[in-house]
């Protein structure tokens, strides 16, 4: 039985309560860091705390990954099931990406200088207290 | 002697969503035991008010009474 | 600062324009948040000078904790209260703590008065002195929204400001944060206004790496799972603390109309469960909280004729259902948000707005003043009259809602009815009308709320009632809880923050405290807080109760003067005995 990829899908949204966990777990276990501004997931009010909450997540490209036909270094491979997987000793940090990505997705690490790649590996969906976030099975593209 | 339990609020997910219970219960039950026995902890029982009024968990009840009951006083 | 042995604070001179920033080992011991506050306050306050005097400082401080585990969300303001003249403390959600930490700041000072209206931006690498002249005059609300348009760091930020009512130095006028959350007690917007600070934005974007993750992280899901799956927190998301309501109303603890009642005929109108059914639109949370008991209420508004509609949302707590709904008579949800509508609008604190409308309307009833002054047909009920009150009271309009924009205490000095001025040493009373322990809690509790010390919890749970047990009980509470907003918690979380938790969590980030160590914490800092109230003249003793407090009946029956003033007596007591010991 092979596992089939996985990817994250943010569309519960209209429930979030824009606590922030999800983008705390995620900065804390892929960048073992405390600051929000690792995390790969973006929550964010439309406008003011009377707007909703919105995601910004990388929606996991197929065929045509925008960021990675923008990256002049090949750091950016493309990831099986959609979106891609950052090399980072390839990376020259020009930032090509985080322009590249249509739904600004791809956010910038001005500390190590690269760009913040969401991995689809579901860890913020653990930390959502009102599932406005799961994980996807979708078929391998590659 | 029957009783009837109303579960105020949040203590319905306690009654399988149910505001209201009738309950059979042996003379002289407490009113805890009548919040016990409709499912509802008594760490989470509150208030009981019996027939308007509050009471102790020992309230001794009669036949036909109604015992609501509440969860703690929260505040922040 | 987190995994350092020191606090990082940030001094701010309105006055020169300049910041200065010292890393305070000696506060490492007073862990954060309401410990390191109260020893900056003490440095700062000037006891000798008014409490809106330029020279006077505000202190912010977040914990040792903030941010980093679930439900640490708040930030402890202290200052002197232009209210009661004594220590100011108060606390609040949203994102400041966050954004704080992100900023890499434990605690700010601010100091001085900008001669002209300003705005202050905090960030990660700068603090700039904004020039706010345009926005003096403006609601929080639209305050909010021009400097959300000016300044950078969309969705890491937060915004915190004063409407008209703390421009125009009303003694209890908050200070609106995020929107939805607030420092409400005591005066703080006042302060701000005295100083000419319009707001301030905070943007925190800095790297801050974990050190020893996984013991850390372990700790984090383990407190996560406990706050997310138990029943302990879920009843403040439910229908969040408005559910109160009733069993407050059946059991006969509801202060109405300005305590002349203690059940309010239509209690069941302004229920939680009412709100829940007519207004709850969302729910929302405070960065770093799970939880999400903030409970947005929305009523729909004819502003004209020809079907002329407007949508309007606010944020609804117990507190706002007492003051502005059962303690003023009024009978319907929607009216209750309109009336927590108005006070926002201005930024007056919901709580003692009502209590000070209810003062004012019983003087009126008993023609202690006249429409003359009133300006309006006060009367329980008349939601339109208090409409117009609020806004007179916020703009202190003549002599009368200028001496009631100083709180019931002052304005019954000047025209009576002091029987009936329901505050303790100034502050206007909270929504609990239980027995002892509520009134005993909110005198003797240092920043004289029903948080310092949970009188009202304890008036539920003890099942007889025993006078040196209750002191007991206040007294070691009011301690612990030093500790607790030390952290900073949010309150609602204290079950699930035990000492074991407590201790586990700090262990994971470095502090290597013992049980013992959190006790000695506790009382290092109320020790602290009951120092800086002598040096600013408050005496525990000379504390007078409302009469009204002794007609009414509580939860627990008639309630006896002389017991009242004897348990007062028992405190101070303990008090004078741990001061000794010192």
């Amino acid at each position: 039985m092979i596992n089939m990829p996985k990817i994250l899908k943010a569309d519960g949204m209209n429930k979030c309560i824009g606590c922030f966990t999800c983008m705390l777990a995620c900065a804390g276990v892929n960048h073992q860091n405390h600051s929000l501004s690792k995390s790969a997931i973006s929550v964010r009010t439309s406008g003011g705390l009377q707007g909703k909450f919105v995601a910004t997540v990388c929606l996991a490209c197929r065929d045509e990954r925008a960021c990675a036909e923008a990256c002049p270094s090949g750091a950016l491979e493309k990831r099986p099931g959609g979106g891609v997987i950052l090399k980072p000793e390839k990376c020259i940090g020009c930032k090509k990406c985080v322009k590249a990505c249509i739904v600004s997705a791809v956010n910038f690490d001005e500390d190590t200088h690269k760009p913040i790649i969401c991995k689809h590996c579901g860890v913020c969906t653990k930390f959502c207290p009102h599932d406005c976030l799961r994980m996807e099975e979708v078929p391998n593209d590659l | 002697m029957k009783i009837i339990v109303e579960a105020a609020g949040w203590l319905k997910r306690f009654t399988s969503g149910r505001s209201e219970l009738e309950l059979d219960l042996p003379e002289n039950a407490s009113a805890i035991k009548a919040a016990a026995t409709a499912g509802i902890p008594e760490s989470e029982t509150g208030f009981l008010i019996v027939n308007g009024k509050k009471v102790d968990g020992a309230y001794v009840l009669k036949d036909g009474d109604t015992v609501k009951v509440y969860s703690h006083i929260i505040g922040g | 600062m987190i995994y350092e042995d020191y606090v990082r604070v940030l001094y701010i001179n309105l006055s020169t324009g300049k910041i200065r920033i010292e890393h305070r080992k000696d506060l490492h011991e007073y862990l954060g948040g309401v410990g390191v506050a109260s020893r900056l306050l003490e440095e700062t306050v000037k006891p000798e000078l008014e409490p809106l005097d330029e020279a006077q400082p505000i202190v912010f401080a977040i914990g040792a904790g903030s941010t980093v585990f679930p439900v640490l969300t708040k930030t402890v303001a202290m200052f002197r209260s232009p209210l009661t003249g004594e220590l100011g403390e108060s606390y609040a959600g949203g994102r400041m703590a966050m954004t704080l930490f992100m900023a890499g700041y434990d605690a700010v000072v601010i100091q001085g008065r900008s001669c002209k209206p300003v705005y202050l931006a905090i960030t990660r690498n700068d603090v700039e002195f904004k020039d706010a002249r345009a926005l003096w005059g403006m609601s929080s609300d639209e305050v909010g929204r021009v400097v959300r348009e000016r300044e950078p760091g969309r969705g890491k930020r937060s915004i915190i400001r004063i409407g008209p009512a703390g421009e125009n130095m009303v003694s209890f006028a908050s200070v609106c944060v995020d929107t939805y959350r607030h420092f409400g007690r005591l005066g703080l917007g006042a302060v701000f206004g005295s100083k000419n600070l319009k707001a301030i934005s905070i943007v925190g974007d800095k790297s801050i790496p974990v050190k020893n993750f996984k013991e850390y992280f372990k700790v984090y899901q383990e407190i996560y799972n406990r706050v997310t799956d138990t029943e302990i927190m879920s009843k403040y998301h439910d229908a969040g603390t408005p559910i109160n309501i009733e069993p407050l109303n059946a059991a006969g603890a509801l202060p109405t109309k300005n305590l002349r009642q203690n059940v309010f005929e239509y209690g069941d109108n302004i229920s939680g469960e009412t709100f829940a059914q007519k207004n709850l639109i969302r729910k929302m949370a405070c960065t770093g909280c799970p939880v999400g008991c903030i409970h947005i209420g929305q009523f729909r508004r004819e502003f004209d004729k020809g079907h002329e509609y407007e949508a309007v949302s606010e944020s609804y707590d117990y507190e706002l259902l007492f003051s502005l709904g059962s303690f003023l008579g009024t009978k319907t949800s929607d009216e209750v948000l309109q009336l927590i509508e108005l006070a926002e609008h201005y930024g007056l604190d919901a709580m003692s707005a009502g209590v000070a409308l209810g003062w004012a309307t019983e003087a009126f009833m008993k023609k202690l003043v006249t429409e003359e002054q009133t300006l309006v047909p006060l009367g329980f009920g008349k939601t339109q009259s208090y409409l117009k009150a609020i806004e007179y009271m916020a703009n202190k309009r003549n002599d009368f809602y200028k001496a009631l924009s100083e709180g019931v205490n002052k304005a019954s000095d000047l025209y009576g009815g002091k029987e009936f001025a329901m505050h303790f040493a100034g502050n206007e009373m909270p929504g609990y009308h239980t027995g002892y322990g509520a009134i005993i809690g909110a005198a003797v509790g240092a920043r004289h709320s029903h948080l310092c010390n949970g009188g009202y919890s304890i008036d539920q749970s003890m099942k007889e009632f025993d006078k040196e047990k209750l002191v007991s009980a206040l007294f070691e509470e009011e301690k612990e809880r030093c500790m607790l907003n030390s952290l900073v918690i949010c309150l609602f979380a204290r079950k699930v923050y035990d000492r074991k938790t407590i201790l586990m969590a700090l262990n994971s980030i470095g502090y290597n405290l013992k049980d013992e160590d959190l006790t000695a914490i506790g009382e290092r800092i109320y020790k602290t807080k009951l120092r800086i109230k002598k040096a600013l003249g408050f005496d525990q003793m000379s504390v007078k109760l409302p009469k009204r407090l002794f007609e009414t009946p509580s939860m627990m029956g008639q309630l006896d003067e002389n017991v009242a003033y004897e348990l007062l007596g028992m405190y101070n007591k303990r008090v004078e005995e741990m001061m000794a010991g010192a």
